[in-house]
Parts: structure tokens; sequence; C-alpha cells
């Protein structure tokens, strides 16, 4: 199964599935213009609720990650390079304030850069 | 429903239909038997009183015991409309009638019907069903009885008299379904509606003590005495008796509808 | 967190929602002054499954059942924007007590639904009772909890609804029946019905519904989606002497193992218990979620 879904996971089912979505994208499971699947068969493969499915898909859309073409099913508007540049600009926003932060308190860009290396190493 | 509600009454229904069979079969047997003591009795009464004690009863009771004798269609009236069968009666209502919504209730599994049917077509469905039961066998053995002395060759036949008293029974049959019906709708256990079935059935019978309550004792109207001794049917009993099931109907209906389970 | 609310409003191309049931200012006294609901408000969306949780006594029970109009109560409750006399055969129900007439076989009770239940499928009863293996000729007299919960279930499942009502729909069931239950409910949301049922087992909760609404005492503490309640709510366990300033909201807060636990959605709350030396934050999960909504006071 592609997609992996952690009922106790902090993360809300419906970001999982967002995740999820983006991630086959990057791995090229999914190419720009292909159809992903339908509410229905996700919910199914997933053991979710169709509910939560069409959430996620309702929020991929309005960001424009995917689109739907009615009477066909949702496709992927986006490729590989700009799932990475929506991913890094998440990133930034949740790094943002907290980079402010160690600054205030005067910490050494240099000494953020090694804590980043060492969580990039860390996974 | 009406499948439903057989299947609910089958065992009640197999062994109140054997118990009237046995009972028939019986008096028709005892028939000839009677001739004989009545005819033994009239030289010796010393004979009368080693006879058991329901004999006597059954025996004494009976103003004319000579035209009994005599007489087949006189026979079936009176032992079989006036005593045996129609004193059951009102019993085998109740019996019939008792759990027809109680049992429902005390079980839980009226929730199955009322998450199903609105309230009034549940009323129906099942006291329609109910009655054509308890009228189905009623109509059964107030037919069968003359049918069955005719085949065994005794003089009987469907006169106007025994016409009138099968019309008191039915009728009788019908209230009391009413009145046990409304008491199943009322009480949420089985045993408080046959209580109050009991109380009905052996506690009306004390009204005759005084004149002036006489009238609320239903038996003789069940038993066709008025038939029986004059031969005539009794119309007004028979129409308040029958305002009497529409009014408690009525009421029974609207107890369910506003009912909370 | 408000932006994502906004853009979930605006972009509606995904199923509008439509009400499966709306119950407004449900009032319950029972004779003898047991007030058992207590103006209570929710509503369940077509296509969704929707829990009521709550310990027993909250008022789950007379919830549905003022629902199914099985009782009188005040108030103003609508089945599909109707009165539910007039949509009795679209919705099916499991009671919370499974008694079903002990002297029928399951073969017997089919034929029975067959007769008096509106769009009843006989076929799929069977399947059902297949797949919960009950013995078709046996009386019902004789069987467990939990055969007697497959029974009933299967017999509900085969009336072809679109509202689902279940109470305790596990009640009696083995851990691997009570999966297989959950996932003939997730079947029928995905088949486009709704579903809703009544549980005291959150595990069971968070594995199937899309919306929960926790009834404590009579009254609605929480209703809402189980996947906002991690994304919007936090759980923050500080010193007993922490001083909150009375502005800042929180659903909750309690006193336990010598820790204030504050539970709360509010973005300047979390942003406030953020900056608090020797606090703690936590996502809660359901079962935390209940436990310290449950406990603690309640500030709505």
């Amino acid at each position: 199964m592609w997609m992996r879904i952690e009922l106790r996971s902090p993360l809300p089912v419906y970001e999982q599935i967002k995740m999820g979505i983006k991630e086959a994208v990057m791995t090229g499971k999914f190419e720009r213009d292909s159809q992903i699947p339908s509410i229905r068969e996700l919910a199914k493969d997933i053991q979710v609720n169709p509910n939560t499915v069409a959430r996620a898909y309702r929020e991929l859309e309005s960001e424009g990650i995917i689109f739907s073409r009615p009477g066909i099913g949702f496709m992927i508007n986006v490729n590989r390079n700009g799932i990475k540049n929506r991913l890094l600009e998440d990133l930034e926003v949740e790094l943002l304030p907290l980079i402010k932060r160690m600054k205030k308190a005067g910490i050494q860009k240099k000494d953020v850069n090694e804590v980043i290396e060492r969580c990039w190493k860390e996974e | 429903m009406l499948k439903k509600t057989m299947m609910e009454m089958q065992f009640r229904i197999i062994l109140l239909v054997l118990f009237f069979i046995l009972m028939l079969v019986v008096l028709i047997a005892t028939r000839p038997f009677i001739d004989e003591i009545m005819a033994q009795m009239n030289f010796d009464s010393e004979q009368m009183k080693n006879l058991p004690d329901f004999f006597k009863n059954m025996l004494a009771e009976t103003t004319q015991l000579s035209k009994m004798v005599e007489d087949d269609q006189f026979f079936l009236l009176s032992q079989w409309y006036s005593k045996n069968f129609g004193q059951f009666l009102p019993l085998f209502v109740l019996i019939m009638v008792f759990p027809l919504f109680a049992k429902e209730v005390d079980k839980g599994t009226i929730f199955f019907l009322l998450s199903k049917k609105n309230r009034p077509s549940i009323f129906w469905g099942k006291v329609l069903p109910g009655y054509m039961v308890v009228m189905g066998i009623t109509l059964f053995f107030v037919f069968i009885a003359p049918l069955v002395m005719m085949l065994s060759g005794y003089s009987v036949a469907f006169t106007p008299q025994l016409l009138a008293m099968i019309v008191q029974q039915l009728i009788s049959v019908t209230f009391f379904f009413a009145l046990f019906m409304f008491f199943s709708v009322v009480f949420n256990d089985q045993i408080k509606p046959v209580l109050a079935g009991i109380l009905v059935c052996f506690g009306l019978p004390f009204f005759s003590m005084f004149e002036g309550t006489k009238w609320l004792n239903p038996y003789p109207y069940v038993l066709g005495q008025s038939v029986l001794t004059k031969g005539h049917f009794d119309g007004i009993y028979s129409l308040v008796l029958l305002i009497l099931t529409a009014a408690i109907v009525w009421v029974g209906l609207g107890v369910f509808k506003k009912k909370e389970f | 967190m408000l932006e994502r609310r906004i853009s979930e409003k605006e972009s509606g191309s995904i199923g509008a929602e439509k009400k499966a049931l709306v119950i407004k200012g449900l009032d319950k006294v029972y004779k003898g002054d047991v007030h058992a609901v207590k103006e209570i408000d929710f509503d369940v969306n077509e296509g969704e499954v929707h829990a009521l949780l709550g310990p027993n006594g909250a008022g789950k029970t007379t919830t549905i059942k003022s629902v199914l109009g099985f009782i009188h109560y005040q108030g103003d409750i609508r089945v599909f924007n109707e009165k539910i006399d007039d949509v009795r055969p679209n919705v099916a129900f499991v009671p919370e007590d499974k008694s079903f007439y002990e002297f029928m076989t399951p073969e017997m009770a089919i034929k029975v639904c067959t007769r008096i239940v509106d769009q009843f499928d006989p076929n799929r009863a069977f399947d059902f009772m297949r797949r919960f293996s009950l013995p078709m000729k046996k009386k019902i007299k004789g069987f467990s909890h939990g055969m007697k919960t497959s029974l009933y279930l299967s017999l509900c499942l085969a009336q072809k609804a679109s509202l689902y009502i279940f109470d305790e729909p596990t009640w009696g069931l083995d851990p691997i029946r009570r999966d297989d239950v959950l996932e003939i409910i997730r079947n029928l949301v995905i088949d486009g019905k709704t579903v809703l049922y009544t549980s005291h087992i959150i595990s069971e909760v968070e594995k199937i519904a899309d919306r929960i609404s926790i009834l404590f005492d009579g009254r609605i503490l929480f209703s809402g989606y189980t996947d906002d309640i991690k994304a919007d709510f936090r759980v923050f366990y500080l010193p007993l002497d922490e001083q909150l300033p009375n502005h800042y909201q929180f659903l909750s807060s309690q006193k336990d193992r010598e820790k204030l636990v504050i539970l709360t959605a509010d973005e300047k709350t979390i942003h406030f218990l953020r900056q608090a030396e020797q606090a703690e934050e936590v996502v809660p999960n359901l079962e935390m979620f209940f436990q310290t909504l449950l406990r603690g006071k309640h500030y709505a």
C-alpha cells in the first residue's frame, strides 16, 4: 500500500492523506495530469471514511495540487518540482517564527545549521 | 403481521383448540350416558347421591331436566353454549390476548416494531390479526358443535334460537377481546394484564348478588340465558357491548399512540 | 488555522453538507424528575459516521429514543428535514436491547422481516448472518449476547435505509467481530449512507467516527470532527501554581497528578501557554481528549 494511515499519530488523518498524495508525486507514482484514486476507492483502500478523504481532496484542490474534472475524477495539477517548492514553502512558514525567536535570543546561524544537520541525520 | 401473530399464538392456539375439542367430545359422548342416568334417577334417587360433584351440579342447575333428556336441541344449547364452551369463553379470550402488546414490551421486541412502523399501523397490525385468530377459533367451535351432533345422528338444527345464541357469544368474544387487549396495551409487564383479566372473569359474577348491579355481570348474556329460557335475543345488551367495544378500542389506540417506551 | 477554515468554506465543491438529522433544543425529563437530556443541539451530516459518546447515563439512549419518537420530548428533531414518522422506511435501527423474538430462528426472522419491513433485502440478511456464522435453524432463545447482536445487526443492515442508527452496535461481540462490524459501518458510508451510533468504547470511535458529540450529564460538552481534535486542540500540563489570565479560553481544566491540565483550542491561549515555563504540550488523542473533558471543569 502506497499510503499508510496512522490513527494514533498526532497528525490528523486528512493531513496524512494530503501528505501521502504529495509524497506519491515526489516518488513519481503520480505524474502531472494523471488521475488519482476516487474518494470511494481511496477510502476503501486505506480504511478511512470517505468524508475524511473528501476533506483532504478539498484542501488539496484549494491548494492547487489537484483539480477535479467532472465525470472523470481528480487529477494531479503539479509536477515534482511544484510539490517540492510547496513543501519547502511549508517548512519556511513553520521555521520562520522559530528562527526569529532564536535570533532574538542571540543564537548564531551556524548553531542553527548544526541543529538542522543533526535533525537530518536522525531521521 | 397476521403470520407473525399466528406464530406468536401458535402454542396457545393448539392448546386451546385441543382443549375445546376434548370438551366437545366428552360432552357428546355423555349424551346417551346422561339419558341413562336420568332414566335411572327417576327410579333410584340414591344413585344421584353417589354421582361425582361436578355431575350433580351440572344436572341440578338445569331446571328442565326432563326436557334435556328428550330434546337434543335443548341439550346442545344448555350444555355447550350455556355451560362448557360458553363459560370458558372469557378465559379463552384472556389467554389468547393478554400478551398481545405486553409481551413485546416485556421482552423488548417492541422497539423492533416501533422503529419500522408508525404507531397506528403497529396497533392495527396486532389488533386485527389477533381478533381474526380469536374470532376464527370461536366461529369454528360455535358451528362445529351442532354439526358434530347432527353427524352423530341427533336431531339438531340451526334454529333462530341457536343463531341468536351464537351471535351473542360472538359479540361477547369481541367485547372481551377489546377489554383484554386494552389491559395488554396499558401494562408494561405480562402479569398485570393477566391479573386484571382474571379479576374481570371471576369478579364480575359477584355483581349479580345485588339487584341494582346485576346488569354488570355479563355472564347471563354470554351464556345466552334469555335465549335459553325465553327464546329471545338480548338486543340492548348486545348494542351496549358493541358500543363499549368501540370505545375501548378507540381509547386503547389513543393510549398506544401516546405511550412512552 | 483560521485560514484553513476559510478556505474550507470557499471550496465547497466536494459534497455540500446536507443534514441527515438536526436536533434543536432537545430536552427530556422523565417521570420522577429525572432530567436525562438538557436542551441539546447537534446535527448529523449526510454521509458521515457520527458517534454519540459518553458514560452510562449521560443521555445517549434517551437522545436516540427521542429521534425515533419512542418517547415524548421538548424541542425539535428533523430527520432528512422531515418528522420521523414520514421517513421511517429510510431509517434502520438497532436498539440497546438486542432481543428479537425468541421463539424464532434466524431463518424465520428473515421471513418475518421480509413481510414487515419496508425495503428489506432477505439475501443481504442471509449474507450478513453467514458472515457472522449464525446457526440459521437454531432458536434465538439459546443465543449468546454476541449472537443476538449479530442477528439484530444483520436484520438492520438488510434494510435499504439512508440513515442507520445503532445503539451500542458492538455489545457482546468479541474483538474480531467488533472490527468486522466497524468495517461494515465504514462500508455503509462509502456507499453514501449516514450512520449515527452510540458507544462508550473510545478506541472504536476513533477508528470510524467522522464526528463525535460527547454527552455528559445530559449536556453536549463537545461536538466536532475527530480530525479537528488533533488539528486544533492541545493539552498543556502546567505546575499547579501557574497563574492563568482569565481572558484566555479553554474548554476544560483539571488538577491531576499534581499538575494543572488545560485543554484548549484557542490560538491565543495556546500561544500564551507555549511561552510558560515548565509547560508540557501534548497533541491529545481521542482518549486523552475525552478523559480531560470529562474529568475537568468546563468552560464553553
